[in-house]
């Protein structure tokens, strides 16, 4: 396992409300809530998962005066079309339900374009605007999500969607900036920020293109 | 130039020249065109430069909606920006078919808005460290700035300033 302080972003002589303080940065940083219906939500639960056992390895670590109990996180739950959160029942969907699951998702497309108009029902629209949301037509899911509520007002699964489609816009542009970057800012152990830095360099490029100016010191 | 950046980057030619090329295909056809479709080719140009030599399969589903949605804002913050002028010379704009709406200006700060949250959602998972300050500002000042510029021009500016 990595080292815990390094995953909690605290140095190892911290105290204990600073690995508090960290943790609870970090939870609303990759909340539940955030990430709800969000095509990236089960790589944010596996972020949360890693950063809950940091949290628990330090703690467990400390003496037992410092140390305070904490609910277990488990609060995630399973992924989008778990039958434990929403309790779908099986139906005419369930291929493709499966199909959206192993992440096939131009397959699933594929399927449900294939059915005609008048056999679209609620669900259909439903998983259409899944699709969507996955692809990043945000606006298109909106439109098929709200379909899917008109005609099943009380399917939670479908009020939800609809609800989280446009949650992103406060929930994580937002709140996001709270979060206090290290100064040091050392070591980078996966992907080079220099891709990050040369794609923003391009979509100013691509911006300038069009006649715009994304970034306007260059 | 062309062969040393060809040289450093094979593949990010082809990428740009389908894109441009899809683009220019879907703005010249006669149907009617959602916001969401007219954004893909750019969107899409742009999350494969992101992903580009990527091979942790984590890496490149982040850095793919990463660059998906920061093409997508780049080409509607532009659609949104000479909305009236392609009007007027009868060009192509994705959101011409709101032009005359009254909620015109809710329309264009939600679709931008939803757009940059979903950036911030997946550059947040990334584990950047280095030089994260200066793509923080990017994110959530430099394209923020942008949005109000443009937006003044449709009479408003979102009250929720960044924090």
């Amino acid at each position: 396992m990595s080292n815990p302080y390094e995953i909690l972003g605290v140095p190892e002589n911290a105290s204990i409300e600073q690995v508090r303080q960290a943790y609870k940065d970090l939870t609303r940083k990759f909340s539940k809530e955030k990430y709800e219906g969000n095509p990236l939500s089960e790589m944010a639960q596996r972020r949360m998962k890693e950063i809950d056992d940091a949290y628990d390895e330090i703690i467990a670590g400390r003496s037992i005066y410092e140390a305070t109990g904490r609910q277990s996180a488990g609060a995630y739950g399973a992924d989008h079309f778990s039958q434990n959160e929403f309790g779908y029942s099986k139906s005419e969907f369930t291929y493709i339900r499966d199909t959206l699951n192993s992440g096939r998702i131009n397959d699933a497309e594929t399927l449900l374009d294939g059915i005609p108009p008048n056999a679209r029902t609620a669900e259909w629209f439903f998983l259409k605007g899944f699709v969507q949301h996955r692809k990043g037509w945000m606006e298109e899911a909106y439109k098929n999500y709200e379909m899917a509520v008109r005609m099943e007002p009380n399917n939670r699964e479908y009020a939800a969607a609809l609800n989280n489609v446009y949650s992103s816009r406060s929930g994580g542009y937002k709140t996001a900036r709270t979060h206090k970057h290290d100064a040091d800012c050392l070591g980078c152990n996966c992907c080079d920020p220099c891709d990050i830095c040369t794609g923003l360099i391009c979509a100013d490029c691509c911006c300038e293109c069009f006649g715009g100016d994304l970034i306007s010191c260059c | 130039m062309y062969r040393k950046a060809r040289k450093n980057a094979p593949g990010f030619d082809k990428i740009v020249s389908d894109s441009v090329a899809r683009q220019r295909a879907l703005e010249t056809q006669s149907d009617a065109v959602c916001v969401d479709a007219a954004a893909e080719p750019s969107a899409f140009a742009l999350s494969k430069i992101f992903s580009h030599n990527l091979s942790d399969t984590e890496q490149i589903e982040l850095m793919s909606r990463l660059g998906y949605m920061l093409g997508r804002w780049v080409y509607l913050i532009d659609a949104a920006d000479d909305l009236h002028e392609d009007c007027e010379n009868d060009n192509f704009n994705a959101f011409a078919p709101e032009i005359n709406s009254p909620d015109l200006c809710s329309s264009l700060e939600r679709i931008l808005e939803t757009t940059v949250g979903e950036i911030s959602l997946a550059f947040e998972l990334l584990p950047v460290k280095r030089y994260r300050n200066i793509i923080s500002n990017i994110i959530y000042d430099g394209l923020n700035q942008a949005q109000n510029k443009v937006l003044s021009k449709y009479g408003g500016v979102s009250n929720e300033q960044p924090l």
